[in-house]
């Protein structure tokens, strides 16, 4: 038969987590080695004291209804590093690797009943999860890097094609939804392949670039632009009709092409060609629009590139004999 | 109805019972922590099988955007008479009221938000989690809130999450304080085993009166 164990109150020191009990008046009745060793306070120090007396940077009114809630429900209640980094103003033991303040903590208030089932005092717990914060803060930023690297053309900083597309997919969605306007602009740098060809690779580069820099600078702030190819580009124009498309179309065309892009000692001139169209009231396809100003970018090459063309300016015959030699 | 697993009238009778005793001691709780008259309607209760949830969700929840807080709670960790997860929904909330409710005067920041629907969740889960225990004489541990998703749709509300339960027991709680009115869904998913020994208990209760 084994004696039972003399000294069960020393264990609350032993407990690799910060503990004390408060009453309902905010009194401290119990403080373990954890906590004093974090702060100035002993244990023969702050017991009978009143925890913000010693505490003032406690935010108080915060603290009182987490006690009043543990006290009124019977039920434990908690606090998360995500939502409140910590409770007291302790150091942690990453001062060199941490590049955080404090201590991140975990905190749980639980009620201790007394005899007549009702809640005496409240125990607080205050667990240290600085190493998990660190490491959850550092993937959270991993993986947006991640989701904006794989959604941006590395080259032009627009979104590249997949994105492009989920985020029109989803406009058109909204659209058909709400019965709002939405155009849709399709570019290409004319002769771009004499660009390369001529001056290299290196300039069609930054024509390019500079393309994309043009067009995110004059662009509205709801405007979507993309890359969608080599040198095509797609535009969606939110809440906007053909009339407007058709004017920010042309506003861009001269944006692009009046001033010559400059590399190193080069002067290159550029021009563009577009085309445009809009969505109709119901049943819209993204698909279908894409292809629609597709065809329009295609009429407008076909009658001599540095214009703009309304899907709906295409005549049909145009439009098929454009899909026919839609190879360029 | 879920299959396999039905109630009958008499233990979905006592299951209505028992949730409304432990809603009305939640909107007593409510009231007095907040300070403000805070009431709750009658909970409607419905078992769905885990595998139509998002379907049934849709339909019992037709908000566009929601927030939601899991929770586990257990009697027992390795030989539970009853476990499970608790997952509370609030539709189209709106933050500034939900700070007004619980008397923040601090700025409503996306961390504020997350910290006033941890505690709010926390609040109503205790609260109907004993109020189910003290009825079956249990006593339900609980692990600490974290958030699911924020202002997200409920096709990604658990379509990232490996479903372990086999069904889940929802309860649709309307509560409105004062010239505010909030709503949000408790759901307790449970596995079979769970959904058998409460309806052992419900049916013993049946049987006492």
């Amino acid at each position: 038969m084994i004696n039972k164990f003399p000294y069960p109150n020393n264990v609350i020191d032993c407990v690799d987590s910060g503990v004390f009990v408060i009453d309902k008046n905010f009194t401290v009745h119990l403080w373990n080695d954890y906590m004093t060793i974090r702060c100035q306070f002993s244990s023969d120090d702050i017991v009978g004291l009143n925890l913000f007396d010693c505490f003032p940077e406690l935010p108080q009114k915060w603290f009182k209804r987490k006690i009043k809630s543990v006290f009124l429900l019977k039920s434990p209640s908690y606090s998360a590093w995500e939502q409140r980094a910590y409770l007291f103003k302790f150091p942690h033991g990453r001062s060199v690797t941490g590049g955080v303040d404090f201590m991140y903590q975990n905190c749980c208030f639980t009620p201790i009943l007394g005899q007549d089932n009702n809640v005496e005092y409240a125990c607080i717990t205050i667990k240290d999860v600085t190493d998990i914060a660190i490491a959850t803060i550092k993937l959270k930023n991993t993986v947006m890097e991640l989701e904006r690297i794989s959604s941006i053309d590395g080259l032009t900083q627009v979104y590249n094609r997949s994105h492009w597309e989920k985020c029109f997919q989803n406009e058109v969605d909204r659209v058909n939804r709400y019965d709002h306007p939405v155009s849709l602009l399709m570019f290409d740098m004319d002769f771009f392949k004499k660009i390369n060809d001529k001056y290299g690779h290196l300039c069609g580069d930054e024509v390019l670039r500079q393309t994309a820099k043009r067009c995110t600078e004059s662009l509205r702030s709801a405007d979507v632009i993309g890359r969608y190819g080599g040198e095509e580009f797609c535009i969606f124009l939110p809440e906007t009709d053909l009339a407007d498309a058709a004017h920010i179309a042309e506003k861009l065309r001269h944006i692009i092409s009046d001033t010559p892009i400059y590399y190193n000692s080069l002067v290159v001139s550029i021009s563009v060609s577009i085309g445009f169209t809009s969505s109709r009231s119901t049943k819209n396809n993204y698909e279908k629009l894409i292809s629609e100003a597709d065809t329009a970018l295609y009429a407008a090459k076909n009658n001599g590139r540095a214009q703009c063309v309304s899907f709906f300016d295409c005549d049909v015959t145009q439009q098929r004999a454009i899909a026919y030699h839609s190879n360029f | 109805m879920s299959s396999g697993l039905n109630f009958t009238e008499d233990q979905q009778d006592y299951l209505q019972e028992i949730c409304n005793i432990g809603m009305g001691q939640a909107g007593q709780s409510l009231s007095v922590l907040f300070e403000q008259y805070v009431t709750l309607s009658v909970p409607s209760i419905e078992i769905i099988s885990a595998i139509n949830l998002v379907p049934t969700l849709k339909r019992l929840i037709p908000a566009e955007k929601i927030s939601a807080v899991r929770q586990g709670f257990y009697t027992h960790v390795t030989d539970p008479n009853i476990c499970g997860e608790s997952i509370t929904i609030f539709s189209n909330t709106d933050f500034e009221q939900l700070a007004q409710l619980i008397d923040l005067d601090e700025e409503v920041t996306f961390e504020v938000e997350q910290e006033i629907l941890l505690e709010i969740s926390n609040i109503i889960n205790g609260a109907c989690l004993s109020g189910i225990a003290e009825q079956i004489s249990e006593r339900f541990f609980s692990t600490p809130p974290s958030i699911i998703g924020q202002s997200i749709i409920i096709d990604n509300l658990l379509n990232k999450e490996h479903l372990v339960w086999d069904h889940a027991l929802s309860i649709k709680i309307q509560y409105s304080v004062d010239k505010y009115s909030f709503q949000c869904d408790l759901l307790l998913l449970m596995p079979d085993s769970s959904v058998k020994y409460l309806q052992n208990v419900l049916n013993r209760l049946a049987d006492e009166l």
